[in-house]
């Protein structure tokens, strides 16, 4: 294995799944980030919290492959990784939530999740025709392994209701094999209840074994489901706690003042 | 106690609200296509006994073949969210080149008629593929608003159709092409309805059966979901483009045989009925939305519309009003329908 810097904890050895060192991304003058380093563990769920302008979404964009960073590495699962776009990132076991969710609303349940990723066979070997009964049945089989029920699946996600989307679009990134899902503010334009049901779809794939790195500014959300919390700062890392044995106002005061 | 009460309530209304429901999802899923259709039907049945005439629909399905396949070319490309208004020039310009292809081979082997007619057909089809990709380039890649590109290529194209033709009827074409591509009749049905039943099949199976038909509904649902999901969306609405006019130009091959010469004016009037076709066949103008099956029905409403009003003698300045008038409310409706599917959901 590469030589990478497990840091001594007294709890039992974390896995490191993905190691960020040193990231440094300017536009124009404008240093986004100062050179920040991170690390996702295997099996845990991370939030990224700071305020507006502290770099979150800029480091979001370099994981998820959206930017490239000016400087520093990113390891995953120990391997020195180049992550020049998404398709990049896929590969590596990274997937992305975004907040505008990347659903195509006249389309039905499968159609989404196997939009640009479609299952065809060649009709006398030329003619690519789609296998569409069993698209259809491997999204059923997806959404019973993830216990996600839906109402339907035939029927555009547009008339769907903002979990349920929300649902969807998760269970999309799941169709390949995804070791580590980035979310970008996922609970921001849900109703209390719905905000809820996709808080247990990400705790239930948590104990399936798949990581999540949150950006979130809900703060009760960010306790509720994390197991750490890593807070940035004007394109600084302030710092990464733990979620248990921290409180709400010590975070929040890393978010302001930018120290521990 | 309450709930079956509620329950007997459902059950006495399920019925009328069935029917609601069920003229709901005709609506979402066709538009106003099958309500004007039989209006259509009914009131010129009603008006003008010869409209019901086997021969009278049989004419009316082979003049429609035209308009049906490039409709089918105008509906590409309203799924990916543009419009294609240079077709009517396409046809123009396809027609002069393969009338001017097919002469000039004559002139030089006057026993090779199929010759001729072989390279003027290629030559009309690359001028189409070439046309679709310059506009499909000017939309995707230079991000020209694709009415503005479009509407720019129906000058450039006229322009280049009138000035290759001198602005006359341009003859020498071989009288087996359109003997063969216009008049022939195999098993009693007109070539020109076999030709866009053809197309109809290619478009149905490129639409409904393949990876680059879904993407295509993809792009014009959510041109960025589909670039995030990995789709080469520019790619994809180049070649778009590119299918879009070569459709059109096989309907400007189509029309040149039938009309017997190569002419700079032909089918002025295609894109506003191509574009009314479409439309009130329920492809969106939002994008991502339509069936094929129901382009085909709209084209053949539109002729039917044009061959009732000629039965009842409306005369053809006439016609126009009633033409526009149908565009706009079919793109009133196209809106209305879109806010109901968006409705949904809420409910």
């Amino acid at each position: 294995m590469s030589p990478v810097l497990t840091p001594s904890r007294p709890v039992s050895a974390h896995t490191s799944l993905l190691k960020a060192s040193g990231i440094v991304k300017a536009f124009g003058g404008n240093r986004a980030l100062n050179g920040v380093s991170l690390e996702v563990r295997d099996n845990e769920i991370m939030a990224l919290v700071g305020d507006n302008g502290a770099g979150k979404s800029t480091l979001v964009k370099i994981l998820s492959g959206a930017e490239t960073p000016d400087e520093g590495t990113i390891h995953v699962g120990g391997v020195q990784a180049a992550i020049a776009n998404p398709h990049d990132a896929h590969d590596l076991g990274i997937a992305t939530l975004h907040q505008h969710l990347g659903l195509v609303d006249c389309f039905d349940v499968p159609q989404n999740v196997f939009l640009g990723r479609e299952l065809y066979t060649r009709f006398l070997g030329v003619l690519p025709v789609l296998r569409q009964a069993e698209m259809a049945e491997r999204t059923k089989f997806l959404l019973r392994e993830l216990d996600i029920r839906l109402p339907y699946l035939d029927r555009p996600v547009s008339t769907m209701s903002g979990g349920q989307r929300q649902a969807v679009a998760i269970s999309r990134l799941l169709l390949g094999d995804i070791k580590l899902i980035i979310m970008d503010e996922p609970m921001a334009a849900l109703g209390v209840h719905e905000g809820q049901k996709v808080l247990e779809l990400i705790s239930r794939l948590s104990r399936r074994g798949i990581s999540f790195l949150i950006v979130s500014h809900n703060m009760e959300h960010v306790m509720s489901i994390s197991n750490r919390v890593a807070v940035l700062k004007n394109g600084n890392l302030v710092g990464v706690v733990p979620t248990e044995g921290t409180s709400r106002q010590d975070i929040t005061s890393m978010i302001i003042h930018g120290r521990i | 106690m309450s709930e079956r009460v509620a329950v007997e309530r459902k059950s006495a209304t399920g019925a009328l609200r069935g029917l609601v429901g069920q003229g709901r999802r005709i609506f979402l899923a066709s538009g106003i296509l099958p309500l004007v259709l039989i209006v259509a039907i009914v009131g010129f049945a009603l008006a003008e006994p010869r409209f019901l005439t086997y021969q009278n629909l049989f004419n009316v399905a082979r003049a429609s073949s035209f308009l049906v396949i490039v409709s089918m070319g105008q509906m590409l490309t309203l799924l990916v969210r543009g419009v294609d208004m240079s077709i009517g020039s396409t046809e123009a310009l396809v027609s002069v080149c393969v009338a001017l292809v097919m002469a000039t081979v004559l002139a030089f082997d006057p026993g090779a008629p199929w010759l001729a007619i072989a390279a003027g057909i290629a030559a009309g089809l690359a001028v189409g593929a070439l046309v679709g990709a310059v506009n499909g380039i000017g939309v995707a890649i230079f991000n020209v608003s694709p009415f503005i590109m479009t509407v720019g290529m129906l000058s450039i194209l006229s322009g280049v159709a009138l000035t290759v033709s001198g602005g006359m009827p341009m003859y020498g074409m071989p009288k087996e092409f359109g003997e063969v591509f216009a008049y022939a009749a195999p098993f009693g049905i007109p070539a020109p309805v076999l030709f866009a039943a053809g197309v109809y099949a290619i478009i149905f199976y490129i639409l409904n059966w393949t990876p680059f038909g879904r993407r295509i509904y993809a792009i014009g649902g959510n041109v960025v979901a589909s670039r995030l999901a990995g789709i080469s969306t520019r790619l994809h609405m180049v070649l778009t483009y590119v299918m879009c006019s070569t459709i059109v130009a096989f309907g400007g091959v189509l029309l040149t045989a039938r009309v017997g010469t190569g002419e700079a004016t032909l089918a002025s009037t295609h894109v506003l009925e191509s574009i009314t076709a479409v439309v009130i066949a329920g492809v969106s103008f939002f994008g991502g939305i339509g069936r094929v099956g129901n382009v085909v029905l709209g084209a053949f409403f539109v002729t039917l519309m044009t061959n009732g009003m000629n039965l009842l003698r409306v005369s053809s300045y006439q016609q126009l009003i009633v033409l526009g008038c149908l565009l706009i409310v079919a793109v009133v409706v196209d809106q209305l329908r879109i806010r109901m599917m968006q409705q949904v959901r809420s409910e």
